[in-house]
């Protein structure tokens, strides 16, 4: 929902990204197409559809376009929506509350896209996303035509040059990769994909799908041309139909406008695109296991080297980036090299997306150049914690990644950076916490991910995994010794170092940088047997304070009736009874049950 | 760089190697003469890289590196069999046994002291193989007539047969077919090998010197034992009583095994000048003394008439005297000495009382010996000790105080505290202390031997070498009085160590093999629920008022009817591949530790669906040698299933083995690592049961676990 572009048609603009169905923007759309035709405005307004803008926080989300005037709109129900047809589009009045004002300083709207930088997401929100002629009308597939011009050489020195280096989260240089595998020896060769984006929470990849999928395309189609290949696969997990649909029409839309098939625009190039659904296993995402699945075998990483670039999909040299990747190569060549390297720090050049999500006020999709601190990223954009208590850390990268502390907020968004901390870029996950998370907790919930993620091959990710999880449950129960911290460090170490793949060799990371900056949570879970975020339940217990008033709420929320007490008087947790669910201590309005 | 272009330089552990350019690290390793374990690579297929038993460290990599996937390089320096690697191997290895729900050995044999071959001669014995089956107890144990009677039977205790009723009777089983050997003329020993010269000195001829003289002896050594007493046989000849084990039968064993060429110097007491002589005289001393000397009980006005020790009173008796002890005994102690000295008190026709000063949980002698003791007509008196004595005539009248159980001490059990003002009065004509015994270490005197604190021996635990180069120490002069069963496999290990030394070679001591003992956690009860439950064969006893009258042997022992069908109750666990699983060798090279790494197991759910190879699911470790070679063949018959801990090697989806491609697997599981998929044919071979299955050997159902 730009509102810097100039559209003079009168149209009423729904997002219907996964975020704003979810928020409700079906019944929103068909609100409007109903309503619009009973008060006969359906040939004055036109209903279009857009994908996601990042604003997560204020979906579902309609732009009005009307008398040469945008206005924007958040959080929209079907009330809303007759305010805005009754009092807006009839009377000219624009419905005050819910208007989100991007270019007013200070507004919500403003903190939160002042300081991004789009370029992965430009046409997300902005285009229809399953219209190829908006994406055309924004410049889309011009980019191919340059890289026709320039030549398959020409084209990858064009990317070396401009520093990308791949979203996925390794944060390997993009044209050195196409370089190699355009070097390599093959009569057939290939480009993927990876839109199997699995870490929990993360949803970059399927925003840019589902708003801008021709971009992905177009990323893809520069690539085949630089390496020389023929055929190219997305493998994206089954799990996002909406992203899959949108990318059927626009393979299909492609392919009708001679931008996919046989000798693409009179260049004598081929190229088509399949797509692979995958079947949800994590470890597809990692590169040798992606091939094996496509190949129809099952997901399970290879040794490398070597690499896939010299031996890859059916053994023929294959290039794979993920969609952030493939979505800024248009971008790079219709802006030139030098304005994609002027963005970002000396050695991580660009934007990085990220799906900012926890503790935060304005969680949602964000785009930011490289060099923001993650402080920036989190007060500015984020706006700061949700609750009023202070942050503790970020979770930067997923289950591969680590936690941040809040006193080293003043990290820049740059791969090597990032990774001094002992947390990784990866793919764009980051999650705030603060005093209400337990570090060990979470170091617990990602490693369960993983461990169930593992495919199962090498010794020390498959039963590795299980014997630290194991361990961290003993001290999550209140059965820990001191003595397995040392032993979960070791095992780790171990873990890292001998394991095939990226899963395995990053999976003991949310337990190592939580012991490297939150060792104290843990010493006192098990000396202690405390959890001073009052997550873990065996360690804890829920008390009623004297300044209980006997309203009895506690009491009707309570599911196994251990609370006990004659109205108006203190009322009484019988601890034997207790499942420790939490309802009560959320329930009591005087703030009388507290953790103990 | 070589001159050779098809070959590069490489170093391993420092040495400078010329290599095909090509090789894999582990190939070249192998080519080079470095040993690299791997699990998970079979020759015929390519690289898989899933155990990672085979890490190596090479300059500049990042992590460890895999050495079957790996290629060498120009110039690559590796580390083949630095600490760092082996701990590494060592850390995988024992990742994969915590998750290995199988034994190796079955839980018998795994628990009894001297590693008796249980299952192994209880199958002879099946067959009717007796005198087979003796000497296959012989392997370990040289005495099966004797421990035959007087085993405590740790092996029954740990009988996965009791999960289904009963145990298998592991030690009558070891008498009858002594007995059937010695009614066909045995023990029939095996013959010594050519002499070696070497001679060797055994001080002691009780379960340990004996046994210890045994395997010498086999191995060709000279042997000379010093005896203080009239005969050979020790403690089980002195301190256990007649109609426990008959004279006749210890008598006959002991002779056979010196009858292999052992001289035996009786009536020899050690003192230091002997000593000083021998060590001199013989190329190795093994000191085998035991611990004969009876603990003096603490009593205010003790004296010394009708006070007598246990063990003296049972040397008395081994000598064919039958004292006097008057009308009314007491025993004090809870032992197996008490119980035999209180047995043997009923058969010189008194009334006996034990004392004993915690409760009967506490005892620390067998249950079925106080079974027989009560059956006998010994009574008890529990938590009662006594504290004084005064004679008046011909009785003795016994101070005693009431004890109440308080705190567990060092042993584990709960500490007996005196019930102030309980004190109450016990006549008796005779009382029998039996509250221990202890080491007599006056051969050490003026040696620099080392002692503990309690005057037994210290010794290398794992050689029996004492601090004195040549001389070695094995039995109860360094546990303290123990058990038989434990002194003879001392006197085994001992004698494995001597024949080192004799060799010249480094003493290490008999080889310890891994031992996977996690299958009985990955038992499901539903497998055992499937075995037909058979009663255990009940021991014939004479009747014991008949007994009770003289020292005859009280268990008459099974006939061979009984036998035959208390044999085939064996449920023949333990592994079939345990001799040639390569996860095994690798954990006894690597002293892996079964236990380092506890936690969730897998389950136990074998597949003995398939006419030619059985696949035992708990003993897999996903190394995917079956799948990659089945798929070689076009086969899909196995598969890589479900996620993380849970990822298993089975028939794809709901299918079973037998549903499975028809092709030969025969490669298949002998390509097999451990015994995750076997031959079906090997387990008849091996002696072991197809699991899940119903044998129908002798018409009789039994099933594995």
């Amino acid at each position: 929902m730009s509102l810097q572009n100039e559209q003079k048609n009168n149209r009423i603009i729904i997002g219907l990204g996964s975020c704003g169905i979810a928020a409700g923007a079906k019944s929103v759309h068909q609100r409007f197409s109903k309503l619009l035709k009973e008060k006969g405005l359906d040939q004055k307004y036109k209903i279009d559809i857009t994908s996601c803008v990042g604003m997560c926080f204020a979906e579902p989300l309609v732009e009005v376009h009307a008398d040469n005037k945008r206005t924007l709109y958040g959080k929209v129900d079907e009330k809303i929506v007759d305010r805005i047809i009754n009092e807006h589009l009839l009377d000219g009045k624009i419905v005050l509350e819910r208007i989100i004002d991007s270019s007013n300083p200070g507004t919500d709207s403003h903190s939160f896209l002042s300081r991004q930088k789009k370029i992965v997401l430009r046409n997300c929100g902005v285009i229809n996303p399953e219209s190829i002629d908006d994406y055309i009308s924004v410049g889309g597939y011009k980019a191919v035509e340059k890289a026709f011009a320039l030549g398959p050489s020409a084209l990858i020195e064009f990317i070396k040059s401009s520093g990308l280096r791949g979203r996925g989260g390794a944060g390997f240089t993009t044209g050195q990769k196409w370089e190699l595998t355009a070097k390599a020896l093959g009569n057939e060769k290939y480009v993927i994909c990876n839109a199997d984006e699995g870490d929990p929470g993360a949803f970059m990849d399927r925003s840019t799908l589902e708003g801008d999928p021709h971009s992905v395309i177009e990323g893809m189609l520069v690539a085949a041309y630089a390496i020389g290949a023929n055929k190219g696969y997305i493998y994206c997990r089954a799990e996002y139909p909406l992203a899959l649909n949108r990318l059927r029409i626009a393979i299909k839309q492609a392919l009708g406008k001679g931008f996919l098939g046989k000798n693409i625009k009179k260049s004598g190039f081929d190229f088509e695109i399949k797509i692979k659904e995958g079947a949800g296993a994590f470890v597809c995402g990692e590169e040798t296991a992606l091939i094996a699945s496509i190949e129809g075998r099952r997901g399970m990483p290879k040794k490398r080297p070597p690499y896939p670039s010299e031996n890859g999909l059916f053994g023929s040299p294959t290039n794979i980036n993920n969609v952030e990747t493939y979505a800024n190569v248009p971008w790079i060549l219709l802006n030139g090299s030098e304005a994609f390297a002027s963005v970002g720090t000396e050695k991580s050049k660009g934007t990085k997306v990220f799906a900012l999500a926890g503790k935060v006020k304005r969680g949602g999709l964000v785009e930011v150049p490289m060099g923001l601190t993650i402080r920036e990223v989190v007060e500015e954009i984020g706006g700061g914690s949700n609750t009023g208590r202070p942050l503790k850390a970020v979770q930067m990268g997923g289950p591969s990644g680590g936690c941040i502390p809040a006193s080293l907020f003043s990290t820049r968004i740059d791969y090597d950076e990032v990774t001094r901390t002992g947390a990784i870029m990866g793919s764009g996950g980051l999650l705030v916490m603060d005093e209400t998370t337990c570090m060990v907790d979470v170091a617990k919930f990602f490693l369960k991910f993983t461990q169930l993620e593992s495919c199962g091959k090498c010794t020390f990710c498959r039963v590795g995994t299980k014997r630290m999880l194991e361990t961290i449950e003993k001290i999550t129960d209140g059965r820990g010794e001191l003595s397995d911290l040392t032993k979960l460090e070791d095992l780790a170490k171990y873990i890292i170092k001998g394991s095939l793949c990226g899963l395995g060799q990053t999976a003991p990371n949310p337990v190592l940088t939580t012991l490297k900056y939150f060792r104290e949570e843990w010493v006192e879970h098990i000396e202690q047997k405390k959890c001073r975020a009052g997550v873990c339940k065996p360690l804890i217990k829920y008390i009623i304070k004297d300044n209980c008033n006997g309203c009895g709420a506690c009491v009707r929320v309570c599911p196994s009736n251990a609370i006990t007490g004659a109205k108006k008087t203190i009322h009484i947790i019988n601890q034997a009874a207790c499942t420790k669910c939490s309802r009560c201590y959320l329930k009591c309005n005087f703030d009388s049950i507290v953790i103990e | 760089m070589s001159s050779d272009i098809s070959k590069v330089t490489i170093k391993i552990d420092g040495q400078n190697f010329q290599v095909s350019r090509n090789s894999t690290i582990l190939n070249a390793a192998k080519e080079c003469g470095f040993k690299i374990p791997t699990l998970c690579h079979y020759e015929k297929l390519e690289p898989y890289t899933s155990c990672f038993v085979c890490l190596v460290e090479v300059k500049g990599a990042r992590g460890f590196v895999p050495a079957c996937s790996s290629k060498v390089s120009e110039g690559m320096d590796i580390s083949v069999s630095s600490e760092i690697v082996k701990q590494a191997r060592k850390t995988a290895l024992e990742l994969l046994v915590s998750d290995h729900a199988g034994d190796c050995e079955p839980p018998c044999v795994a628990t009894c002291p001297a590693g008796v071959k249980i299952r192994d001669f209880l199958s002879l014995a099946a067959n009717g193989e007796y005198v087979k089956s003796a000497q296959k107890i012989r392997e370990n144990l040289p005495f099966p007539g004797s421990l035959g009677r007087v085993c405590p039977r740790y092996c029954e205790d740990k009988c996965r047969r009791k999960d289904v009723e009963e145990s298998v009777s592991v030690c009558f089983m070891k008498r009858f077919v002594s007995d059937e050997e010695m009614k066909q003329g045995g023990p029939f020993l095996p013959k010594p090998s050519k002499e070696t010269g070497k001679k060797v000195a055994i001080i002691g001829a009780g379960p340990a010197g004996l046994t210890a003289a045994y395997f010498l002896r086999l191995k060709g050594h000279s042997v000379t034992i010093f005896e203080k007493h009239a005969k050979a046989g020790g403690m089980l000849k002195w301190g256990i009583p007649d109609y426990r084990l008959p004279p006749e039968i210890l008598d006959k064993e002991c002779e056979s095994i010196i009858n292999l060429g052992v001289e035996v110097k009786y009536n020899t007491t050690i003192d230091k000048d002997i000593f000083e002589k021998i060590k001199v005289d013989f190329d190795v001393v093994f000191i085998a003394i035991g611990a004969q000397k009876s603990s003096d009980m603490p009593l205010e006005g003790e004296t010394d008439k009708g006070i007598v020790s246990g063990i003296d009173l049972l040397e008395r008796l081994a000598k064919g005297e039958r004292p006097d002890l008057g009308a009314k005994v007491v025993v004090v102690g809870g032992g197996n000495t008490a119980m035999d000295a209180a047995r043997s008190s009923v058969r010189l026709g008194a009334d006996v009382t034990v004392l004993y000063r915690r409760t009967e949980k506490e005892m620390p002698a067998n249950s079925f010996e106080i079974a027989e003791a009560k059956h006998e007509g010994v009574k008890f008196e529990f938590l009662v000790a006594p504290t004084k004595v005064t004679r008046s005539g011909e009785m003795l009248n016994f101070e005693c105080i009431r004890m109440a159980l308080g705190q567990p001490d060092a042993s584990g059990r709960r500490r007996p505290v005196p019930v102030q003002g309980s004190e109450f009065i016990v006549e008796a004509t005779t009382c029998i202390t039996a509250i221990g015994q202890q080491v007599d270490p006056s051969i050490a005197d003026g040696s620099n031997l080392k002692l503990t604190k309690w005057g037994t021996f210290i010794v290398e635990p794992k050689t029996y070498a004492t601090n004195v180069n040549g001389i070695f120490a094995a039995g109860d002069c360094v546990l303290g009085a123990d058990v038989a069963v434990r002194a003879i496999d001392a006197g085994r290990k001992a004698a494995y160590s001597m024949d080192q030394f004799l060799r010249g070679e480094k003493v290490i001591g008999e080889p310890v093999k891994f031992n996977s003992a996690t299958g009985r956690e990955g038992i499901s009860k539903d497998v055992l629920k499937n075995i037909a439950s058979k009663a255990a064969a009940k021991m014939p006893t004479e009747d014991a008022s008949q007994r009770v009258k003289d020292f005859r042997e009280v268990e008459i022992g099974f006939s061979v009817n009984e036998a035959a069908s208390e044999a085939e109750r064996c449920l023949k666990c333990g592994c079939v591949e345990a001799d040639t699983c390569k996860l095994r060798e690798y954990c006894t090279e690597y002293g892996v530790d079964q236990s380092h790494f506890k936690g969730e197991l897998r389950s136990i759910c074998d597949d003995s669906t398939h006419k030619q190879v059985v696949l035992e699911s708990g003993k897999c470790i996903n190394c995917g040698i079956c799948v990659r070679l089945l798929e070689k063949e076009g086969a899909d018959s196995l598969a890589f299933i479900k996620r993380g801990f849970e990822t298993r090697v089975k028939p794809p989806f709901d299918k079973q083995m037998v549903d499975g491609d028809a092709v030969d697997y025969r490669e298949v599981a002998e390509a097999c690592p451990t015994a995750g998929i076997v031959l079906r044919e090997n387990y008849g071979k091996k002696g072991i049961a197809v699991p899940n299955e119903q044998i129908k050997s002798r018409q009789k159902k039994t099933l594995r676990y």
